[in-house]
């Protein structure tokens, strides 16, 4: 398939590259109170995203994938560190080259009842792309509007309904119809099915290969469902804590798990055959407060292999193997020195 | 359960909304509806009391009082809605501001309103007219920019949970400006709040302008208006009680009207809302 050929990423392949990304939020603690507390939801991540494939981003709630995905489509200005798209950087692009970055790059959201305004019909919230960046309009945008509930699956005579007519994997066809109209390159999943039942997360998720097999679509696929985000990942990257723990290829992550936080998050998914029985592997405590941080690596207080050096130094995303990385003093032999501002351990 | 069924349940908001469209219609055809022309003066007649030709009485000159009421409810009207409207105006331009960017601008506007709202309202009015002739456009202003202050913060409220929605991240994901962004994707779901503070805001409004036109420094006579048809009743009170007793009904009525209107229009849009 199209893994494997990303090996030696030519930067032809690469649609979307994150470097040493941070976005730290303030927050003050009192009315009057002068000390503001800083919630580091992106701490440092470096990634890349190439075209055509669907990258999974996996991590508890609060692990910072949202806020991740929302830097990335320029809902949020990074702290720090910068999003290149096309090779250019997102964050200082001219007002023209803005405009086609939103026709490039789209969102899902997850609930299907918040993301569309009540108060406009189907038609107007998906031919609404269409009519910002100047498109179409009139006769033409109702053809393209007619065209686009087809693809996703709804019926046209739906068009003139209200979200609250719709029943919530008809909405989330609409959110999906919304962000396909402007013919994007990147479409940025933010939990997509997590708000739906299971029988309708299987037709959404259907709809999503369909659409990415014919309009050859690049996603960036956020969930805390480990089965969804396998079902639908080339490759998927663990985030914990604002940091990427582990990237590696669909498979490989999901057969053998490096990092101890991945193992931990596989070994918590129930087992399927009956009589196979698997080591459960429980973390003990809570995901430490983002507010602040402790010293070295952020899963030390959790991790049942923890050396010293997990006390006080943070480990670097370092290359493991063909197509993998692992941010581990404990894996590779790279258990010296670099430090997570190190720039090249992309992937 | 939708709007409309809520609403024709409640029977206060129907008899309210019964007593607003009926002086409504007295407005609109006071031409047809007054039996006499409100400024003929009649001195064989004066202060007479009800009777067949003249429903109400006549007042101190000899003109009937049912005809000038017809009339008068014009302007009660007219300041009702064009003050409410400036109050609105602004409001919504304020408030909008306030609530979607933030920051110094949303602490400024804020500021604005506190220290607008620490004067006595009706004192700050007194004091406008006596610098400036009293006519029914300055009454109209001055109501309207001493009433903008509620439904700035309502604005700014709705503007500040509702940009945070979802629809609204998705509408700037496609690139949508500000200006379409505050006034086609949050304004019309803030719309419902505002139509309720409006409702109650005609209500204030109206019975502002009698208040004023009682003190005299209101609408002006002869230009009759329900206030100043009491401030003559007042001095013939002993002898001519319907002089004061029906404009009086008539700005009780009118101001009940409105206000039982909104409270049904917020109750039938969001039943939690009942307080």
């Amino acid at each position: 398939m199209k893994i494997g050929a990303y090996e030696d990423s030519g930067s032809a392949r690469t649609l979307l590259s994150v470097e040493c990304l941070k976005k730290y939020f303030e927050s003050r603690s009192g009315f009057l109170s002068r000390q503001v507390r800083l919630v580091r939801a992106v701490d440092g991540v470096n990634l890349r995203v190439f075209k055509g494939e669907t990258l999974g981003l996996v991590g508890e709630s609060g692990s910072g994938k949202s806020t991740l995905g929302r830097v990335v489509i320029r809902l949020e200005e990074p702290t720090e560190g910068r999003i290149l798209f096309d090779g250019r950087d997102v964050h200082r692009l001219p007002k023209e080259d803005m405009r086609s970055f939103r026709r490039d790059v789209q969102i899902v959201f997850q609930d299907p009842y918040a993301s569309l305004n009540p108060r406009k019909s189907a038609e107007n919230i998906i031919g609404e792309p269409l009519t910002v960046q100047r498109i179409c309009d009139g006769r033409e945008r109702r053809e393209r509007v007619v065209r686009l509930m087809e693809v996703v699956g709804l019926t046209p005579d739906q068009m003139r309904r209200y979200p609250h007519e719709f029943s919530g994997g008809q909405r989330q066809r609409i959110g999906i119809a919304r962000a396909i109209a402007t013919n994007p390159k990147l479409i940025i999943a933010d939990e997509p099915v997590s708000a739906l039942d299971v029988s309708v997360q299987a037709q959404i998720l259907n709809l999503l290969k369909d659409l990415q097999r014919d309009h050859n679509l690049t996603y960036i696929f956020i969930s805390h469902d480990l089965r969804v985000v396998e079902n639908m990942s080339d490759r998927i990257a663990v985030m914990y804590l604002g940091k990427i723990v582990e990237v590696a290829e669909c498979g490989m992550l999901c057969g053998e798990p490096l990092h101890p936080y991945t193992q931990a998050l596989f070994s918590a998914l129930p087992v399927m055959k009956p009589g196979e029985r698997k080591e459960r592997i429980i973390l003990e405590g809570d995901v430490p407060s983002p507010v602040n941080p402790q010293a070295g690596c952020p899963f030390h207080p959790r991790c049942r292999y923890r050396i010293r050096v997990c006390e006080t130094q943070v480990p670097a995303l370092t290359r493991t193997g063909k197509g993998r990385s692992v941010a581990c003093h404990l894996i590779g032999n790279d258990a010296s020195g670099q430090g997570e501002e190190e720039r090249g351990a992309v992937i | 359960m939708d709007f409309w069924t809520r609403f024709k349940k409640n029977k206060l908001a129907l008899g309210g909304s019964f007593i607003v469209v009926l002086f409504f219609v007295v407005s609109i055809f006071a031409p047809l509806l007054s039996p006499h022309d409100p400024g003929e003066i009649n001195l064989q007649n004066v202060l007479a009391p009800p009777s067949a030709d003249n429903p109400l009485g006549t007042d101190e000159l000899g003109r009937d009082v049912l005809s000038r009421m017809v009339w008068g409810s014009r302007i009660s009207l007219k300041v009702g809605f064009a003050s409410t409207g400036i109050a609105i105006l602004i409001g919504i331009v304020l408030g909008a501001v306030a609530g979607y960017y933030g920051g110094w601008v949303d602490s400024f506007i804020m500021r604005a309103v506190d220290i607008m709202l620490c004067f006595p309202t009706f004192f700050l009015i007194l004091a406008v007219i006596a610098f400036l002739e009293p006519s029914i456009w300055n009454i109209m202003a001055i109501i309207g920019l001493t009433g903008w202050m509620g439904i700035t913060r309502l604005v700014r409220a709705d503007f500040i949970s509702l940009k945070e929605r979802e629809f609204v991240q998705a509408a700037r994901a496609i690139g949508a400006g500000d200006m379409r962004i505050i006034f086609i994707h949050i304004l019309p779901n803030a719309m419902a709040s505002i139509l309720v503070a409006a409702t109650f805001g005609i209500a204030g409004a109206i019975l502002t302008e009698s208040a004023l036109s009682f003190l005299g420094i209101g609408v002006q006579p002869p230009t009759p208006s329900w206030g100043n048809i009491l401030t003559a009743g007042k001095d013939n009170i002993d002898i001519a009680w319907w002089l004061s007793f029906f404009p009086g009904l008539a700005i009780l009525l009118t101001v009940l009207g409105y206000n039982l209107l909104g409270e049904g229009i917020r109750d039938s849009l969001d039943p939690r809302l009942r307080g």
